[in-house]
């Protein structure tokens, strides 16, 4: 027996091997490359992934064995092997994230919960005032209608509240109208013996969904009338929108065959088998799948539909961001308010590290970051019928995050993205006697505009624009005739001491130092620096002046930043501060000279690179130890400067080369992720950069930038292997994700720091993949190309295709420092500083003979190029078909020579460095200092 | 590259026994080694290919250092003290520099002197074992215990045979010089070592996964979220972890090693059985404790000499023991541990006092202190362990986790009662090596068990690909 439980053994083993090819599901084959036989790549680590991942997926007994542990675990443990299922009792199955969800354990998201219901009585009533209806109706979880067999999950003793529950709480106390509740509704048919969800799937069951669909319709149908108060009106609607009022509410499945115009749903995938039951009603129903509404990936305008239907599952509640700002603009606040009442900028206080100024109709807000906020007056809550929005326009010098918190009986808190520039706040107000408001206006250390705020009353049901002249609301109590400490205690024009307790105190200043190693954005050959502080004392004004920090001369003289420090802060500019570094700061009273600070840590004024994108973006910073970084170079990562963290060939070629030429700072902002793709498409869970919600790495990108100052010079952009992968995108879709991504994001949250019109987006070229077929690289390159071209100041500024690979994606160490080369030349052309930076490219190609085509060069920084022979990189097609190459030789030093090895006629299409991987031993570089590679190209020559 | 590896197990270990046995049949025994050899090159440059230079480089200095120590036995000091400061010199270099260099920039910054500027190296797999057994080939050599090496292949294929190359054991060279020409391949051994294999696999897959899986999501708990029962959950949990893990590691050691005719000696002996720790260090990781017996221990005078100066040797030898783990400090405590109970026994004489008539209560002393111990070894930080012990020893009641309960599914929980039971059953179940010795019916069906049904469960389980590297791959 041992012979024979040997060989089955081995037989065993080898069977997976012996069928290799075979048994593949015809949809994976397309997705698997063999990574080929590639001597060099012998020594990469990546490489033999590569294979380990090819073999993993080629062996035939894959799918046959994991078929049968899975069953094996299902019958024997009672285990779905899908993470995202839980098994509960009985066998009835359960989505996990449900499950996690009925933990209940949300008491710390009760701010969220009530945030929640703020929002959505504010988007309630812009819907009612644009004559739209609005239903708010989360898909309740399978486990709390059927907890009995979600099986012994453990509870928590100190929290037994979901975040529905929550909202639920908060929603008691906050009318909520449009809020149907299907948990009710589906408790109630499980009492009548009514399966509403499956035992073996997460969504509800047939019978659940005609009951949900039902209650939908009924309360559309229900509620409908008392949107439209004004019978003209309600005529012209109906007449519109071809609906009956008379309909019986219940008759969901009768011969009714007029319903509602159209609807715009929120939702998941969940409610996918409840569109069936409603669609009937609807001319046209749009399903937006976005828990950020509206959502920022589609440009939907739910202004623009009859019906608004959020149906989240339940699950997914606390993760639902309304954009009220941009709800506010899209439904005409402004427009349909019955009163507006403006909120005089004496009544606004300041609160802590911060001091506000009235200027030229508006206030200056000198902000020292994260715990400075200034407070409104007590402002009128909202009521059941009048709902108070507080319009807030703020200027801010940087992108940053606004926190807003009001206080009623309750607190609610929240935040906004600020953009450079202007942006308007909409604050709903909720409903209660008075409501009071701070404001922080951001993270950094800034000086922002306040301009004139103001209250807006908008009244319940459906109101004409423009209105609000004919309305007679009860009296708004006028806001700066509200008693409010805050208000009485920061009256302008009192006396500086009775404004600032610390005048009390010994006099001392104290300057908020700058991050060690910082680098400020120039604009022209200088920057403006914001210098603020604290301080004791009666100073009259506020003095500065820069040191350089090593050599202590002075770099500019004492300034006047601040001729009104008030309530302890002072806070001021100063102005052209010349380029370079290592500086230092000192600040001091004017009338008390001895009374001074001076921060200890180094900053600069330079040029600022964001470089993003995904992997090879990042092996910038992280691939080869060989350079030491030039003193004048400084790194940007995790919202901190860390010079001393500041490693790679790629990053250090880069900077080095710039501050060698330019003798100025150079700070590189290191936000590229691995793995992150652009399109929504190309997310394999390292994020994309198209992806504008919270917690997506676009934010944080944006955010790192408003911690470095919220202008850059030059954006790097080297991504695309992402999107490439598993030919998911088209050119075109890449292009339009590129174009959308820079002009829409990149260039309306960033500053201009450069000298150009627009913000400078220097693309560097994807690499050559070592081994496999590669079109749909191509494509992402032509998109690349495309997008270059069509957008204003977007370079393709440096080729990696000939550059040595490592492993499959990402390139050698040394080809890190010709790649920042190329960059900082391309940096150094558009400055003036360079007459050159690409290499050259083809002019034209002409047959000489049969087998003869000559390539006929433009240089643009060399005069010839190299090698003489056997250079690669070139392909001759002729119907798809690769014609043999004898030899390709220099032959002269604007034209190169190919030789085929058989006379071919008809039209042939030339290739260099394109489609499938190209060869690139000896590919052809001009004679300049960089020996810059000829571009890419590919010709039709008949 | 892992035994616990789709490729491996379907690609490489199929095609090596195929060019062993076929070409070795073809080529009359000559080109074994040679193919053994090249095989576990390839296995070893799979995944960390810029090391295989490496450990050509020490193998040969090794090779050429034994020569040298049988030819000019004059200088055979001379050629140790470069062996060892070769091989030292490497493992230091690879594995401790950082942690040196940790603790030594505070003390140039205090003495007004530079920084030591340093990027982080990355560990060649397996250094730890493979530079032990090359010292203990010099050394043997050096003490006439063994002769050198006459072939560089056989040489070669003993620093790097792939059955043991990545952890173990650590083999002696005279133990296997006779094994690596004169060893026959007979139906029955490599049936064995099929059998052993599997053994190993199945212990590894399902036991040590499985409570690898618990004790993982206990030890990533918050320590507010720490109570007692939960603690001592997750301290079991790693215990039999460590111990399935690396014992599975070795049975498929032996078993790959059996099936080309090479016979292994024996890395585990039910050590959660020992009655005291003397006793345990006689079961765990044999070939380790062996090898600082012999090449440390001994040499510093053992306990041979004064009482002090045998327990300060204890602590030498576990000290060190306790940093070829790993440069952390948790490791140094963790060996520092298990020498400070050591040289309590010697003092107390606890461990004559309870073997013979209160065995169980020593035995659950023994292993109490072990588990103890591999909490230390798990944690993070000593201030992690510090709290984790905390909370083991205060008592405090909490809700289960979720985390917890996720990890805690019935398949799991299956499998850890069935490694509670392995190890308190210890002394009555029969061991792996036990079953697969039996014969008739009893071996078929144990054979029919592990090649039809545990195989392809296993199996599945390697192909969805474990989360679970082992453990000591990492020293």
């Amino acid at each position: 027996m041992r012979y024979f439980f040997s060989c089955v053994f081995v037989v065993m083993l080898m069977t997976p091997a012996l069928t290799f090819l075979e048994n593949l599901a015809p949809d994976e084959a397309c997705l698997i490359e063999s990574p080929g036989f590639d001597l060099n790549a012998l020594k990469e680590p990546d490489y033999y992934q590569a294979w380990h991942t090819y073999l993993k997926r080629k062996l035939s007994c894959f799918s046959t064995l994991t078929r049968l542990k899975k069953w094996t675990d299902y019958c024997f443990f009672n285990i779905p092997d899908n993470p995202a299922v839980h098994a509960g009792r009985k066998g009835w199955l359960f989505k996990a994230e449900s499950v996690k969800d009925y933990r209940k354990q949300a008491c710390d998201k009760k701010n969220i919960a009530r945030k929640l219901i703020l929002e959505l009585q504010a988007l309630t009533r812009l819907n009612e005032i644009n004559g739209r209806l609005f239903l708010f109706c989360p898909i309740p979880n399978k486990s709390t209608i059927y907890p009995e067999f979600v099986g012994g999950i453990p509870k928590s003793v100190n929290c037994r509240y979901s975040f529905y529950d929550l909202l639920l709480n908060e929603s008691e106390d906050h009318h909520l109208p449009g809020f149907l509740r299907l948990d009710k509704i589906f408790k109630k048919a499980k009492q009548n013996q009514i399966q509403v969800f499956e035992e073996n799937g997460p969504a509800p069951a047939k019978k659940g969904v005609g009951i949900a669909a039902q209650a939908i319709l009924e309360y559309l149908y229900k509620n409908h009338t008392s949107i439209f108060a004004d019978d003209d009106l309600k005529s012209r609607l109906l007449a519109n929108t071809n609906f009956s009022v008379k309909n019986n509410p219940g008759a969901t499945q009768g011969p009714l065959s007029k319903g509602f115009s159209t609807a715009l749903i929120y939702g998941s995938p969940d409610i996918g088998q409840l569109l069936p039951a409603l669609t009937h009603r609807f001319d046209r129903i749009d399903i937006v799948m976005s828990r950020t509404i509206p959502s920022s990936a589609h440009s939907e305008n739910p202004a623009e539909y009859k019906v608004v239907i959020i149906a989240v599952p339940e699950y997914q509640l606390a993760e639902i961001h309304i954009d009220i700002d941009r709800l506010c603009k899209l439904y005409g606040a402004d427009q349909h308010s019955v009163r507006k009442a403006n909120i005089p900028g004496s009544a606004v206080s300041a609160g802590k590290h911060l001091s506000l100024e009235n200027k030229d109709n508006q206030i200056v807000i000198k902000s020292l970051g994260e715990k400075s906020f200034f407070n409104f007056p007590a402002l009128p809550g909202s009521d059941k019928k009048t709902l108070r929005f507080v319009k807030i326009p703020i200027s801010s010098p940087q992108a940053d995050t606004l926190t807003w918190e009001i206080k009623t009986d309750k607190l609610f808190q929240g935040k906004r993205r600020l953009q450079p520039g202007d942006t308007t706040i909409y604050l709903p107000v909720p409903q209660a006697s008075r409501a009071r408001i701070s404001i922080n206006p951001g993270m950094q250390t800034g000086l922002f505009r306040l301009k004139q705020s103001c209250v807006l009353e908008l009244q319940a049901g459906f109101t004409r624009p423009g209105s609000g002249e004919n309305y007679k609301p009860q009296a708004m109590p006028p806001v700066k005739n509200l008693k409010d400490s805050a208000f009485e205690l920061n009256k302008r024009n009192t006396s500086a001491i009775a404004a600032n307790p610390d005048a009390m105190l010994p006099p001392k200043i104290r300057l908020t130092g700058f991050e060690d190693g910082r680098i400020f954005q120039r604009h022209g050959k200088s920057a403006d620096i914001v210098i603020s502080g604290t301080y004791a004392g009666t100073p009259v004004a506020i003095e500065a002046r820069v040191l350089h920090h090593s050599t202590k001369e002075l770099v500019t003289d004492w300034t006047v930043i601040d001729n009104a420090p008030d309530a302890g802060v002072f806070m001021g500019i100063l102005a052209n501060v010349p380029q370079g570094g290592w500086y230092q700061i000192a600040v001091r009273f004017n009338n008390q000279p001895d009374i001074r600070d001076i921060s200890e840590s180094r900053w600069a004024v330079g040029i600022l690179a964001a470089c993003i994108g995904q992997s090879n973006m990042r092996e910038w910073f992280y691939t080869g130890s060989g350079l030491k970084a030039h003193t004048l170079l400084s790194l940007h990562r995790h919202n901190k400067w860390q010079p001393e963290n500041l490693g790679g060939n790629g990053a250090i070629a880069f900077g080095n080369r710039l501050i060698n030429k330019l003798s100025i700072p150079v700070g590189l902002l290191d936000y590229a992720v691995n793995g992150s793709g652009l399109h929504k498409k190309a997310d394999w869970g390292k994020g994309y950069w198209t992806d504008q919600s919270k917690t997506g790495i676009y934010n944080k990108f944006i955010q790192g930038v408003s911690s470095a100052g919220g202008a850059i010079e030059y954006i790097i952009w080297m991504q695309g292997e992402a999107d490439a992968a598993r030919s998911i995108l088209t050119q075109n879709q890449y292009r339009q994700a590129l174009m959308t991504f820079i002009s829409n994001q990149i260039r309306s949250d960033i500053i201009n720091g450069s000298h150009l019109k627009h913000l400078p987006i220097l693309i560097v070229g994807m690499p050559k993949r070592p081994i496999g077929k590669d079109p749909s690289h191509q494509a992402v390159r032509d998109a690349q190309r495309a997008a270059s071209n069509q957008i204003a100041d977007c370079f393709l500024a440096a080729h990696s295709l000939d550059l040595s690979n490592l492993g499959r994606q990402h390139l050698a160490p040394e080809a890190y420092i010709e790649l920042g080369l190329r960059t900082a030349q391309a940096v150094l052309y558009l400055m003036n500083e360079a007459n050159y930076y690409q290499g050259p490219k083809i002019a034209e190609a002409c047959r000489v003979s049969d087998d003869k085509i000559d390539i006929t060069l433009n240089h643009r920084g060399g005069t010839d190029f190299a090698p003489d022979t056997g250079i690669s990189g070139f392909e001759i097609l002729q119907e798809k078909k690769s014609l043999p190459i004898f030899s390709v030789q220099r032959h002269n030093c604007r034209t190169i020579r190919i030789l085929l090895k058989e006379p071919a006629a008809g039209s042939l299409k030339v290739r260099y460095l394109y489609g499938a991987m190209p060869g690139t031993s000896r590919p052809v570089r001009d004679n300049s200092p960089l020996e810059l590679p000829l571009e890419p190209f590919q010709i039709v020559i008949q | 590259m892992l035994f616990a590896d789709s490729i491996f197990l379907f690609i490489f270990l199929p095609l090596a026994i195929l060019c062993y046995h076929g070409l070795g049949l073809l080529a009359r025994k000559r080109l074994r080694n040679c193919i053994l050899l090249l095989f576990s090159y390839l296995f070893y440059s799979i995944g960390a290919p810029k090391f295989f230079i490496f450990l050509l480089f020490s193998t040969t200095v090794d090779y050429i250092l034994g020569l040298a120590i049988t030819r000019y036995r004059r200088y055979a000091r001379l050629w140790v003290a470069a062996s060892v400061a070769v091989n030292l010199g490497l493992l230091v270099y690879f594995k401790y520099a950082d942690f040196l260099l940790t603790g030594l920039n505070p003390v140039l910054s205090f003495l007004g002197l530079n920084h030591i500027l340093w990027s982080n190296t990355v560990l060649p797999i397996g250094i730890s074992f493979f530079t032990f057994q090359k010292l203990s080939y010099i050394l043997d050599i050096y003490r006439r215990h063994a002769k050198s090496a006459n072939n560089f292949i056989d040489f070669s294929l003993y620093v790097s045979m792939f059955p043991q190359l990545i952890a173990g054991p650590i083999v002696r060279f005279k133990d296997i010089c006779n094994q690596l020409n004169h060893r026959s391949n007979s139906w029955e051994e490599f049936h064995s070592g099929i059998l052993r294999l599997c053994w190993g696999l199945s212990k590894k897959v399902l036991l040590a996964d499985a409570c690898g899986q618990i004790a993982d999501a206990v030890f990533a708990l918050d320590p507010a979220m720490l109570d007692t029962k939960t603690a001592w959950l997750g301290a079991l949990a790693y215990t039999f972890q460590i111990y399935f893990d690396f014992s599975a590691y070795s049975d498929m050691a032996i078993g790959l090693a059996r099936m080309f005719g090479f016979e292994l000696p024996e890395n585990f002996k039910r050590p959660y059985s020992a009655v005291c720790l003397t006793d345990f260090w006689r079961r765990w990781h044999i070939s380790l404790g062996a090898w600082f017996r012999d090449y440390v221990y001994f040499p510093l005078g053992g306990n041979k000499k004064k009482p002090l100066r045998t327990y300060a040797n204890l602590f030498i030898v576990f000290c060190l023991c306790g940093l070829w783990h790993g440069a952390n400090w948790t490791f140094l405590a963790w060996g520092l541990y298990h020498g400070f109970f050591l040289m309590i026994e010697r003092i107390t004489d606890l461990r004559n006092l309870l073997r013979v008539k209160y065995s169980w209560i020593s035995r659950m002393i023994t292993f109490l202190i072990v588990v103890f111990g591999w909490v230390l070894f798990r944690a993070d930080s000593l201030t992690d362990a510090a709290a984790f012990i905390k909370v083991m020893i205060i008592p405090g009641h909490l809700p289960m986790p979720y985390e917890l309960y996720k990890a805690m599914h019935p398949r799991n929980l299956t499998f850890f009662l069935l490694g509670c039971i392995f190890v308190t059953g210890a002394g009555l179940l029969p061991t792996g090596e036990q079953i697969i010795r039996t014969h008739g019916r009893r071996k078929q069906a144990f054979s029919a068990i592990m090649i039809f049904i545990v195989l392809p469960y296993c199996a599945a389980f390697v192909l969805q690909g474990t989360d679970q590297p082992f453990i000591y791959f990492r020293f």
